[in-house]
This record gives structure tokens, C-alpha cells and sequence, in this order.
């Protein structure tokens, strides 16, 4: 996975995350004639099954001895398939199941907004043990509708993405008003902590060919972006001082890759 | 070596020993451009690195096979007139040091002739011949970010020295000058310049010097020092040629 971008773990935080939405600023990257661009094809094993992304690498000069470097990564499969990926059981015991049941995701140019039903399920248990045979009938079951938003920064050379808030709905009338508000609190602890928590472990870390890799970029910015019509997106922003030592490396690429006859 | 063990100490000061500059050599198959001709010939490049944002460049040619092409280019049958007939054979083109020694023949008749006649159908009976030695000494200047041989000494000697007309003695002499510079003119137009392969055309080397050097037994080479300032917009250039060489994935 030399060239993964994203453990699968790390993806599934991903796309919960980009569910969540942030809104990040993103400017429009004009493709410049005296620039450098180059798309990477990579694809991310999850839950078995191989899925293709893409990422975008623009540079270009930015001032006398610096180039800019942003990296765009083209989520849109990973959004198409977010329900399936990321519909998951947040928690269960013998008296209570919450999962979280996604339906769609998209993006609202820098914002990314995730939606779907948390789901409760109370049993008629005397036990909080974890297994579930002692478990008996459904007792009361609720659902919320709830629409998450996230937002993305930048550490190292790093995305690191964020759920910042959640919106819930009532979705049925059954149960009282404290069960009501214990739920609505519930949602936001385990999609909000606990998915975060998650996030923080999986940062978004974007490996570039050893060629621009050797050049040391430094990122300073990024977040989430819309591509085409809702599609999501995300990007790293950073730039790279360049030397003759810059100048030196390529050439010696150019020796190790036979563009150039080398000599001792 | 004492230099080793004192650094792998710590004890260097780096005023002290001047820290070996990085640098990286490659070599270059390119061309000598003449009026009618192109000339092969190779050429190894040292870059180093001489500061924050300045490559140092360094180039040797090997010249030897401009150097054998240059008896035939030099050998000239110009001056045919009714007066006079001579012919300039160049035999031997040697390196020395920083200079160039060129050496041949010439033999110089004169005719007689008719007014203003040019035709050198209509000339007489040739009233005078001689045959002389030519020496030239050249040496590389750098005009225009590339090298030109300039002939800088001509030496004329006549085979046998002739007391019976020293008008006609001058008149051979001022047309074997004549003849030397013509070949000296066609030396000049060869401009030795830096060329780069493909992948480096877009830096932009600006030279400070060169010259051209013996490389061994009087063989001609030349070399040409200067710099490359390093810009963004070469570094993108780089990748540029990287990517159309297939080393970096192609744009989408």
C-alpha cells in the first residue's frame, strides 16, 4: 500500500467525515500554461473490494523561489458508494443498538454534507453485557434523521478532517420527551465523538511519486471542495522552496532513469 | 588521510576544509554547426551547486573531430584571377594550451595580364611564383554566450627569399595575407556554444568564460564555465520533460 492513500479504515473515517461537511474555502485552480499537472490513479482496498480514486497534482511558480503545490483528490466513487461503506453499528449491548444508516453524501461548494438515519433500538434486558442472547424483545425503537457536517486541517503533510456539527430530526412520534433528548444527545456522542475519534487516527496523508516527493513539499491548507454538480472532493495545499540542491535532485533523476548518459 | 578521521571526529571546521560542493555529471552528443557542415562531437556537463539559487556549469568538448575536419575546410582556391593564382593547403591543426596553431601552404604565381581583365583565361605568361609557409594562432574568445576561434597572429614565410622584383615579393605576400584571412574568416564563423540535451533545454546556462585546450597530444577541446539560475519556472520545466519521458504520471 506504498502508494494508498487511505487505509481502509482511514477511508471509511474519510467519507463519514466529508458526510459531516465542512465548509472549507476553496478557490478555483486554474490549470496555468507554465505549470506543472499530473493526475494519479490509485485504488484503496475496502471492506474487500478495490476503489478506484484519483488525485490531481498541480505546481507552479508562485514567486522567485517558490513553487505552489496542491493536491485535488476526486472522491466521487468513494461518495457513490458512501451508504454501503459506511453504514455501520455504532454501539450495541444486550438492552440497546445504535447504528448509524447512511444514505447520501454530497458537497455545496466548500461544504460537505453527509445524511442519514441514526438508528435506536431498545431491548427488554437486565444486563448492559455486551451479548446480545440474553437479549429480549424490542422494546421501543427510534429513529433520527440526521445530517452531519465536517470540517478539514491541515498538520504536517496531512488532512486531517472533522465532524463539527450535527443536525437531527425526529423521524417518529413514538416515545416521550426524555427519551427524545436522550437520544438527540446519544447521536451526537457516538457520530460526533466517537466518529471523530476515529478521525483523528486516519488522517488524509497524500503520497506523491518519489520525484515530487524528494522536492519536500510542505502543506499549509486544504479541505473539502465540490467537484462537478455535489460531487466531493478534497485537496492540500502547500508549496516547495526551490534551490540548486531542487534543481540537482531532477537532474540526477534524470541519470538514474537513463534521460541522461551519467558519468562518475 | 587525516581529513576523514578528523570529520568522522567532528573536528572540521567547515573555513577550514571546503565542504566538497555537490555535483552531478552527465554527458552530451551535440553538433558543430559550420556553413556546410555539421560537426559531431561530445561534451561531459558538471553541474554543481554554487549557492541558495545558482547551479555552477561546467562543460568539456571533445573538438577532435572538428579538429580533422578543419584542414580540408580550411584549404582554399580563392584568389583565381588573371593576375595571380594561388592556392592556401592547410595541413596540420594542433592545440596548445589555450591557443590554436594552424599551419599549411601556399603557392602564389602571378601572371601577366591585360588592364583590367579578370578572367584568368586571358592571362599571360606567369611572371613570378612562389610558394610559402602560413602560421596562424588562434584562440577562443566568448561573444554572444558562445566561443569563436579568433586568428590573432598570421606569419607569412616565403620559400626563397628574391631580390629580383620586391614589388611582385610584395604583391604575393599581400595575397597570401589576403588568402589567411578569408581562412580565418571561415574558422571565426563556427560558434562552439553550451547545448543541453532535450531534457534541459529550458535552463538557461549563462557562461563566464571559456576557451579552448589542448585534451591531450595538440587534440582540441574547448570548455565553457558559467551558471544556471534556478528559477520555478525550470524546476517546472524539469518536470515537464519528466513527465513527457514518462517518469511522472501524464496529465489528465
Amino acid at each position: 500500500m506504498r502508494y494508498g492513500f487511505f487505509s481502509s479504515s482511514c477511508l471509511r473515517a474519510l467519507v463519514l467525515a466529508l458526510f459531516g461537511l465542512l465548509p472549507l474555502l476553496v478557490r478555483a485552480h486554474p490549470a496555468q500554461a507554465d505549470g506543472f499537472r499530473a493526475q494519479l490513479s490509485r485504488s484503496v482496498a475496502v471492506r474487500g473490494a478495490p476503489l478506484p480514486y484519483s488525485a490531481i497534482v498541480d505546481v507552479t511558480p508562485r514567486g522567485p523561489t517558490r513553487l505552489g503545490i496542491r493536491i485535488l483528490l476526486d472522491l466521487r466513487y468513494l461518495q457513490r458508494n458512501a451508504p454501503g461503506l459506511l453504514s455501520t453499528v455504532l454501539d450495541e449491548t444486550c438492552n440497546h443498538k445504535y447504528a448509524i444508516a447512511v444514505a447520501d453524501a454530497g458537497a455545496s461548494g466548500p461544504s460537505v454534507t453527509l445524511r442519514g438515519q441514526f438508528q435506536a433500538k431498545f431491548f427488554t434486558c437486565n444486563t448492559s453485557d455486551p451479548k446480545v442472547h440474553y437479549r429480549g424483545p424490542l422494546a421501543l425503537g427510534q429513529n433520527l434523521n440526521v445530517a452531519a457536517s465536517a470540517a478539514a486541517v491541515v498538520r504536517g503533510r496531512c488532512l486531517h478532517l472533522r465532524m463539527t456539527g450535527l443536525d437531527t430530526d425526529l423521524a417518529g412520534l413514538i416515545g416521550d420527551i426524555a427519551d427524545l433528548t436522550g437520544l438527540d444527545d446519544k447521536a451526537h456522542e457516538l457520530v460526533l465523538t466517537r466518529g471523530n475519534e476515529v478521525l483523528s487516527r486516519h488522517p488524509i496523508c497524500p503520497e506523491l511519486p518519489p520525484e515530487l516527493a524528494g522536492l519536500d513539499p510542505r502543506f499549509f491548507g486544504g479541505g473539502t471542495t465540490e467537484l462537478g454538480k455535489g460531487g466531493v472532493g478534497a485537496y492540500l495545499d502547500g508549496s516547495i522552496d526551490v534551490s540548486a540542491a531542487t534543481l540537482l535532485d531532477l537532474v540526477e533523476v534524470m541519470i538514474e532513469r537513463d534521460l541522461l548518459e551519467g558519468i562518475e | 588521510m587525516l581529513l576523514p578521521l578528523a570529520r568522522a571526529l567532528g573536528l572540521v571546521c567547515l573555513c577550514a576544509a571546503p565542504a566538497a560542493a555537490r555535483d552531478v555529471s552527465f554527458s552530451v552528443n551535440s553538433t558543430l554547426k559550420t556553413e556546410t557542415n555539421e560537426i559531431p562531437y561530445s561534451a561531459q556537463i558538471t553541474l554543481s551547486d554554487a549557492g541558495a539559487s545558482r547551479v555552477g556549469f561546467h562543460s568539456r568538448a571533445d573538438l577532435r573531430q572538428f579538429q580533422a575536419v578543419l584542414p580540408e575546410m580550411l584549404s582554399l582556391d580563392l584568389n583565381q584571377t588573371c593576375r595571380a593564382h594561388l592556392e592556401l593547403g592547410m595541413e596540420q591543426v594542433r592545440a596548445r594550451n589555450d591557443a590554436l596553431d594552424l599551419s599549411g601552404r601556399i603557392s602564389a604565381a602571378l601572371y601577366e595580364c591585360e588592364g583590367l581583365r579578370t578572367d584568368p583565361a586571358t592571362r599571360g605568361a606567369a611572371i613570378y611564383q612562389q610558394g610559402l609557409t602560413l602560421e596562424l594562432t588562434a584562440a577562443a574568445v566568448l561573444e554572444d554566450q558562445c566561443l569563436f576561434i579568433r586568428v590573432d597572429q598570421v606569419a607569412l614565410t616565403p620559400d626563397r627569399p628574391t631580390a629580383i622584383d620586391l614589388d611582385l615579393e610584395q604583391e604575393v605576400l599581400e595575397r597570401a595575407r589576403a588568402l589567411a584571412g578569408a581562412a580565418a574568416e571561415i574558422l571565426s564563423r563556427v560558434p562552439i556554444c553550451p547545448d543541453f540535451p532535450p531534457e534541459l533545454r529550458a535552463l538557461d546556462a549563462k557562461l563566464q568564460k571559456g576557451g579552448t585546450e589542448d585534451i591531450g597530444s595538440g587534440h582540441l577541446g574547448a570548455y565553457l564555465e558559467g551558471h544556471i539560475d534556478v528559477s520555478p519556472s525550470a524546476i517546472v520545466a524539469l518536470l515537464n520533460a519528466l513527465q513527457h519521458r514518462g517518469v511522472l504520471p501524464p496529465r489528465p
